[in-house]
C-alpha cells in the first residue's frame, strides 16, 4: 500500500511520540537500578544518573543478606501464584454462566456483583471475617477475599461475549454439559484475556502490603511490600513523634543505594516473567481472533 | 417442543450450579463484611462489638460535614478523581491507536513492553523513587536549574503537587490500560479495513469510522467502572507520596478514612466510607442508564 | 427485574451472611465497665509458670521469638513470654483491629497518652490503682517520682490510674548540633557557631561561598526536620520558646506557639530564608527524613535533629560519620552545642525524664496474679543493675564486651544491623526506654560505668542538661482534648512555613493566635492547666516530695 507525504508524515511523528513516551517511563528505573549499582559516593552525586560511573555491588549484598527479605520473596511468590490461579479459576466459573443471556436473574446477579464492589464495609468487618474463619497469619487471609472482584468478572464476562455462540451450541446438542463447554471450548479461546486478567492479579498480589500488614502477624510470614515499608520507614520521623530523642536511628541509615536495590529486587522476577506472557498473549490474540 | 423444554431447563440448571457456589463465596467475603457498614450509624465502641454498640442515626454524618476535614477530602477526592479519570481515560485510548499504527514489529512490541512497565510497581517503591527524583536535589530540578530557572516545589506546593499526581498515576496505568484497547483493536476484522480502503478512504477516516465505533463497547464498560471507582482516586499513590503541606489538595476521602481508623474513630471513617459508596453507585448506575439510553440498549452493563 | 425483587435480595443476603460470619464475634463477655479486682486477695507464687504475651515497645519489628534475652528472663522469673513484635504502622493499623476481635495482648505499650487514652475510653485496659504499684515495685516507683514524675499523668484518665508510667535517663540530655568542619574551614570559619550571628555568618556562607568548593552553586546551609517538634527548634530554642508545647509562664500554662518570642524567632527566620539560607524542601515531609539525607550527601553543612554522641562514633559502623566518611573521606564532623540565646544562656528542646505507658488487658482481671509478676519484674530491673543490663545488652562475652577505649560494644555479628535489633540488642538506647522486657531506663549513675571513656565529659561540653526545655506536662496529649492536637500542630507547621517562605506576612502572626485560639487552643490550655491541681494530687499519692519544676525552664 503506497503511503501519501502525509501519511509518512504522521508516521514519523507517531514513531518519535512513542518513542519519547517509552524513555519517559523507562527513566526511572534506570535511575534506580542505576543508584543501586552505584558505590555511596556516587549515589550522592546529583546527577541523571542515567548509569553508574562507580560501579559496586555492596547493596545488593547487604539486601540479598537479610533474611527477611529472603523468607518475604517466598511468601509473596506463594501468594501471588495461588492467588492468581485461583482468580482466574473463580472468575471463570462466574464469568460464564452470567454470559448466556437465558441465565436466570442473570441482570440481578450481575448488579449483586456491581453492589457488591462498590460499597465497603470498612476493614474492621473484613478483619473480624478473616479472624473468625481462622484465616489469621495464613496465605489464605491474602488468596480468599480477593478472588472474586466485579471489575474481572465484568471483563471476563464480555470476552466471553464474543465468543460465537453456534460454538457451545453445537456442543450442547451433542451432549456436553455447560461446565465442559465451559472448560472445553470457551477457556481455550479466552486465552488472551485470561492472560490479561492472570497478569493483573499476579500484580495486585505482588504489590499488596495493606492486607498483609493487617493479618500477618508472624514476621516469617511476612510479604515483600509491607517489609519494603518498613525498609523504607526505618529512619522516620514516626519514631520521633513517639516520644525519644534519639530514636530516629540515626546510626541505622539506611542509604540510598540499600534502598534501590531492595527495589530492583522486588520488581526483578516480574520483569522476567513479563516477557513470557507477553508472547503469550500475542498468540492468543491471534488465536482469538480466528472467526468462524 | 417438550425436547426443547427439557434442554432448556437442563441447561439453565446446569448454568446456575455452576454459579452458585461461586456466588456463595461471593456472597461470604464481599458481602458479608457489609454488615460492618451499621457502624456509620452507631457509637462503635469495640468492647461491645458491632452489633451491641448503641446506634446513634446520622450523628456521625452531621460530625462529617460540619468538620473542616471531611468537605475537604470530599472536594479533593472529585477534583483528583476528574482528573485522573479524564487524562487517564483519554491518554491509553490514544496510546493504543498511535502503538496500532505502526508496522515496525520491534518498535511497537518494544514501546508496548516499556509503557506497560510502571504498572509492575506499588506505590511504595514508586513513591520512594518520584521523592527521590522530584526533591529539590533531584535531576529533575537539577534540569531546570541548568536552564537558569531557580527550582520548583514540586512535592511541597499545590499546584505543583496536583499535576505530579496526575502525571505520575497517569505515567502508571497508561500503559496497562492501553493493552486492554489493544487487544480490542486486534478484534477487529481487517476486512473492514480492506473494505473502506477500496472505498477510498484514507488511514484517519478509517481509524474514525472503524476504528473507534469498534472500540466503543470496550470504552463504554471501562468509562462505567472507572465512573463507580473514581472516588477512590489512588489511594496508595497519595498515602506514599503526600505530606501535611499538600493535605489541602491532596487529603482524599480514604486518606481521610484511615487517619479516622487510627484514631478509633470507626463511626466517622465508615460513615465516610459509606458516603463514598452510595455517590459511586449512584454514578455508576446513572452512566449505565445513560449509555444503554443513547445505545438503545446495546451497550451497557447490565 | 423489580425493585422489590432487588430490595428483598439485598435483605435476604446481608442477613445470612451476617448469620454466617459475624453474629459470633461479638464478645459475649466484654464488661464495659472497670471490673474491680480484689487486690489485696491475689498472690502470686513464683513456682507457677505464667504465660505473658507482651506487645512491648514497637522499635523491633524484626525481632526473633526465641532470642538468648528472652530465654535468660524467662528463666529468671518463671514465666514464658510470648512476645509481640510490631514496627509503628502497625502499631496504628492492626492492633487496634486485634482487640476489635478480642484479641487483647496481656500487656501492651504506647508511647503517646493520646492513644492510651483511647483504648482505656474503648474499655480494653484494667485499672491499675496506685497502690498497688508502690507496694510491689517501690524502687521503681522511687526512680520514677526522682527522674520521670510527669509521667504519672500519662496513664492517667478520669480520675484513675490504668497503667505503669514509664521514664527515660537519656532523654534529659539536649541534641547535639553537627557541623561540616571541613565546609567551616573552607570559608574561614575557625570556631564553632555559638551565638545568632555566627550561625548566621555560618548558614550563609555555606549557602553563597560554595564550602565543597565544586564550583557549584548548590549547597544550603540547612534543611529543618519538617516533624512539629524538630521544627527550627534550634533557632527557637535560642528565644527560650517551645513552639510546639505548653509552657510555664507566671505559674500558668501557655501555648509557645502563639508566644511573643515565637514571632520574633518567626521574623528572624523570615529574614534568613530571604537570604536563601535553608533547603526549600523542608516543607515536602514525608516517610523518611529528607534532612539527614541532605546532610550525609554534602547538601546542607549543619544538622539538628537526632545527633549524640554515637552518631559521631567511627567505631560504629552504622553512625552517620562512619556512612559519610565511607562515601567522602575527606568528610569531617564536628558537634555544636545549642546555640546561646538573647538571654545568654544556652536552650534546647528536651523530652525530659517522662517516658510511655504500659498497660494490662482488661481480660487480666481474671489473670490478677499477672500484673503482680510484672510488676515484680520491672522492681527487680529497678533494682538489679546487672538484670538491666543484661536484658539490654544480652550476655556479656557473647553479646558484648566492655573495653578501656571503646566502653561498651556490641561483638560481631550482632553488631552489624538487622542483627543487633533481631536479636533485641541496642547500646545507643542503653540510657532510654527502648528495651523490649525492660521498657524503662534505669538512673545515670548505673549505666554511666558502662559509656565510653570520655562521653561523659564531652556530654557536659555538648550536650547539658542544664539547658533543657520541656514541656510543662511532659506530653501535650495527657488533656481530654488531646485529638484536637494534631489538626492544631498540621495548622501551626503550615502557617509557620508560611511566615517563613514569605507567602503571607509577619502580621499574619496575631490572626494566627487567634485563630488557634478558637480552634481548639483555648479548651486545650483550660484544661491543661486543670491537669496541674491533678498532677500536684497525684504527687501526693505516689509519694513525690513536691511538685518539680521542669528542668530549665526559667
Amino acid at each position: 500500500m503506497k503511503l501519501t507525504t502525509g501519511e509518512k508524515i504522521f508516521a514519523g511523528v507517531n514513531l518519535l511520540v512513542l518513542a519519547l513516551a517509552g524513555l519517559v517511563t523507562l527513566y526511572p528505573f534506570l535511575y534506580t537500578a542505576s543508584v543501586s549499582l552505584s558505590t555511596a559516593a556516587e549515589a550522592n552525586r546529583t546527577s541523571l544518573h542515567l548509569y553508574p560511573r562507580e560501579v559496586s555491588l555492596a547493596a545488593y549484598r547487604m539486601v540479598l543478606g537479610n533474611p527477611d527479605i529472603i523468607m518475604a520473596y517466598g511468601n509473596t511468590l506463594l501468594r501471588t501464584v495461588l492467588g492468581t490461579l485461583l482468580t482466574l479459576l473463580v472468575t471463570c466459573i462466574a464469568a460464564y454462566p452470567l454470559s448466556r443471556k437465558e441465565l436466570p436473574h442473570r441482570s440481578m446477579i450481575i448488579f449483586l456483583i456491581l453492589f457488591a464492589m462498590i460499597f465497603d464495609g470498612g476493614i474492621v468487618p473484613r478483619y473480624l471475617l478473616i479472624r473468625n474463619l481462622g484465616l489469621m497469619n495464613s496465605v489464605w487471609a491474602l488468596v480468599l477475599p480477593t478472588m472474586l472482584t466485579a471489575f474481572n468478572i465484568i471483563v471476563v464476562k464480555n470476552f466471553f461475549q464474543q465468543i460465537p455462540e453456534s460454538l457451545g451450541e453445537s456442543a450442547r446438542v451433542e451432549g456436553a454439559s455447560e461446565a465442559t463447554i465451559l472448560f472445553r471450548i470457551y477457556i481455550p479461546l479466552s486465552l488472551p484475556v485470561l492472560a490479561t486478567v492472570g497478569l493483573w492479579t499476579a500484580v495486585m498480589h505482588w504489590n499488596q502490603w495493606f492486607d498483609a500488614m493487617l493479618f500477618i502477624s508472624d514476621n516469617s510470614r511476612q510479604v515483600l511490600q509491607t517489609l519494603l515499608q518498613r525498609v523504607v520507614i526505618e529512619n522516620s520521623t514516626q519514631m520521633m513523634e513517639i516520644g525519644a530523642a534519639n530514636a530516629s536511628d540515626i546510626t541505622q541509615f539506611t542509604p540510598e543505594t540499600v534502598k534501590a536495590a531492595t527495589v530492583i529486587v522486588t520488581i526483578l522476577p516480574i520483569l522476567l516473567f513479563y516477557p513470557f506472557v507477553q508472547r503469550y498473549f500475542v498468540k492468543g490474540i491471534l488465536l482469538g481472533g480466528v472467526k468462524e | 417442543m417438550k425436547t426443547h423444554s427439557t434442554f432448556t431447563y437442563r441447561r439453565h440448571r446446569e448454568l446456575l450450579l455452576l454459579i452458585l457456589p461461586v456466588m456463595a463465596i461471593f456472597v461470604l467475603f464481599n458481602f458479608g463484611p457489609l454488615i460492618g457498614l451499621v457502624i456509620a450509624f452507631k457509637d462503635y465502641m469495640m468492647s461491645h462489638g458491632i452489633l451491641n454498640s448503641p446506634w446513634v442515626g446520622l450523628e456521625n454524618f452531621h460530625r462529617l460535614f460540619a468538620s473542616e476535614d471531611f468537605p475537604r477530602a470530599l472536594r479533593n477526592t472529585v477534583v483528583i478523581g476528574l482528573l485522573r479519570m479524564t487524562f487517564g481515560f483519554i491518554l491509553p485510548i490514544v496510546l493504543a491507536l498511535m502503538l496500532n499504527e505502526v508496522r515496525i514489529h520491534w518498535f511497537k512490541r518494544g514501546v508496548q513492553t516499556l509503557t506497560y512497565l510502571p504498572y509492575f510497581f506499588s506505590w511504595v517503591i514508586l513513591g520512594g523513587i518520584f521523592l527521590m527524583l522530584l526533591g529539590s536535589d533531584g535531576p529533575v530540578n537539577a534540569l531546570i536549574q541548568s536552564t537558569g530557572h531557580s527550582p520548583v516545589n514540586f512535592l511541597s506546593n499545590n499546584g505543583w503537587f496536583l499535576v505530579v499526581l496526575v502525571a505520575t498515576g497517569v505515567w502508571q496505568s497508561a500503559g496497562y490500560a492501553a493493552v486492554i484497547y489493544l487487544a480490542a483493536l486486534a478484534g477487529i476484522d481487517p476486512g473492514l479495513y480492506e473494505a473502506a480502503a477500496v472505498d477510498g478512504a484514507n488511514r484517519w477516516r478509517q481509524t474514525l469510522h472503524i476504528t473507534l465505533p469498534c472500540l466503543i463497547p470496550t470504552i463504554v464498560v471501562l468509562l462505567i467502572l472507572s465512573l463507580a471507582s473514581i472516588l477512590n482516586a489512588g489511594f496508595d499513590q497519595i498515602y506514599n507520596m503526600y505530606n501535611p503541606m499538600v493535605y489541602d489538595v491532596a487529603d482524599i476521602i480514604d486518606t481521610y478514612v484511615l487517619r479516622r481508623m487510627q484514631t478509633l474513630d470507626y463511626g466517622l471513617a465508615t460513615a465516610a466510607g459509606l458516603f463514598k459508596s452510595v455517590v459511586g453507585l449512584i454514578l455508576a448506575v446513572g452512566a449505565n442508564w445513560l449509555a444503554k439510553r443513547i445505545s438503545h440498549g446495546e451497550h451497557g452493563i447490565w | 427485574m423489580t425493585s422489590r425483587e432487588i430490595l428483598f435480595l439485598i435483605v435476604t443476603v446481608l442477613l445470612i451472611s451476617a448469620a454466617v460470619a459475624l453474629i459470633p464475634t461479638a464478645p459475649r463477655n466484654a464488661a464495659p465497665a472497670v471490673t474491680a479486682v480484689k487486690w489485696d486477695a491475689v498472690r502470686d507464687d513464683p513456682n507457677e509458670r505464667l504465660k505473658i504475651s507482651w506487645a512491648s515497645c514497637a522499635l523491633f519489628p524484626s525481632g526473633k521469638s526465641d532470642t538468648w534475652i528472652q530465654r535468660h528472663l524467662e528463666q529468671v522469673f518463671n514465666v514464658e513470654f510470648d512476645p509481640i513484635f510490631m514496627d509503628v504502622p502497625t502499631l496504628h493499623n492492626r492492633q487496634p483491629l486485634m482487640f476489635s476481635g478480642g484479641d487483647i495482648p496481656d500487656l501492651c505499650w504506647h508511647g503517646e497518652p493520646l492513644a492510651v487514652q483511647r483504648c482505656i475510653h474503648q474499655g480494653f485496659v484494667l485499672e491499675l490503682p496506685y497502690e498497688l504499684i508502690l507496694k510491689h515495685a517501690p524502687t521503681y516507683v522511687k526512680n520514677l517520682n526522682r527522674y520521670g514524675p510527669q509521667a504519672w499523668l500519662y496513664s492517667r484518665y478520669k480520675g484513675r490510674n490504668y497503667g505503669i508510667p514509664t521514664w527515660a535517663s537519656g532523654d534529659v540530655f539536649p541534641l547535639v548540633d553537627l557541623w561540616r568542619k571541613d565546609w567551616l574551614a573552607k570559608v574561614g570559619i575557625t570556631k564553632v557557631p555559638d551565638t545568632l550571628d555566627e550561625f548566621h555568618t555560618a548558614l550563609w556562607k555555606f549557602r553563597h561561598e560554595d564550602p565543597d568548593g565544586n564550583g557549584v552553586k548548590d549547597t544550603y546551609g540547612t534543611c529543618p526536620e519538617p516533624w512539629w517538634g524538630m521544627f527550627f527548634q534550634n533557632i527557637f530554642s535560642a528565644f527560650s520558646v517551645l513552639p510546639q508545647d505548653l509552657m510555664m509562664r507566671d505559674g500558668r500554662i501557655v501555648w509557645g506557639g502563639i508566644q511573643p518570642e515565637a514571632r520574633e524567632a518567626l521574623a528572624l527566620l523570615r529574614q534568613w530564608y530571604a537570604e536563601d539560607l535553608f533547603d526549600p524542601d523542608f516543607a515536602a515531609a514525608s516517610a523518611s527524613s529528607p534532612t539527614l539525607r541532605k546532610f550525609s550527601s554534602g547538601r546542607i553543612g549543619y544538622y539538628y535533629g537526632s545527633a549524640s554522641w554515637h552518631s559521631l562514633d567511627l567505631n560504629n559502623p552504622g553512625s552517620i560519620y562512619t556512612t559519610m566518611k565511607q562515601v567522602d573521606p575527606r568528610v569531617e564532623l564536628v558537634p555544636g552545642p545549642a546555640l546561646i540565646g538573647l538571654d545568654g544562656k544556652r536552650h534546647a528542646r528536651v523530652w525530659g525524664g517522662p517516658g510511655h505507658v504500659v498497660w494490662f488487658s482488661r481480660d487480666l482481671a481474671k489473670q490478677p496474679e499477672k500484673v503482680i509478676r510484672v510488676l515484680k519484674i520491672i522492681e527487680a530491673f529497678a533494682a538489679n543493675p546487672d538484670l538491666f543490663i543484661a536484658s539490654r545488652l544480652g550476655k556479656r562475652g557473647e553479646h558484648w564486651e566492655w573495653s578501656a577505649q571503646r566502653g561498651v560494644h556490641l561483638l560481631p555479628p550482632y553488631d552489624q544491623p538487622p542483627n543487633d535489633k533481631r536479636n533485641l540488642l541496642s547500646i545507643k538506647d542503653l540510657e532510654n526506654c527502648w528495651g523490649f522486657f525492660s521498657f524503662c531506663s534505669v538512673p545515670l549513675s548505673e549505666t554511666e560505668p558502662l559509656l565510653p571513656k570520655g562521653m561523659p565529659a564531652w556530654r557536659k561540653t555538648y550536650s547539658d542538661p542544664a539547658w533543657g526545655m520541656m514541656n510543662a506536662l511532659g506530653k501535650s496529649d495527657v488533656v481530654p482534648s488531646a485529638a484536637t492536637l494534631e489538626d492544631l500542630r498540621a495548622f501551626q507547621i503550615k502557617v509557620y512555613t508560611q511566615i517563613i517562605r514569605g507567602d503571607k506576612p509577619l502580621a499574619y502572626f496575631e490572626e494566627f493566635a487567634k485563630v488557634w485560639r478558637e480552634r481548639g487552643g483555648d479548651a486545650l490550655l483550660a484544661e491543661a492547666n486543670q491537669k496541674l491541681a491533678e498532677r500536684e494530687a497525684i504527687y501526693r499519692t505516689v509519694g513525690v516530695i513536691a511538685a518539680p519544676t521542669p528542668p530549665a525552664t526559667p
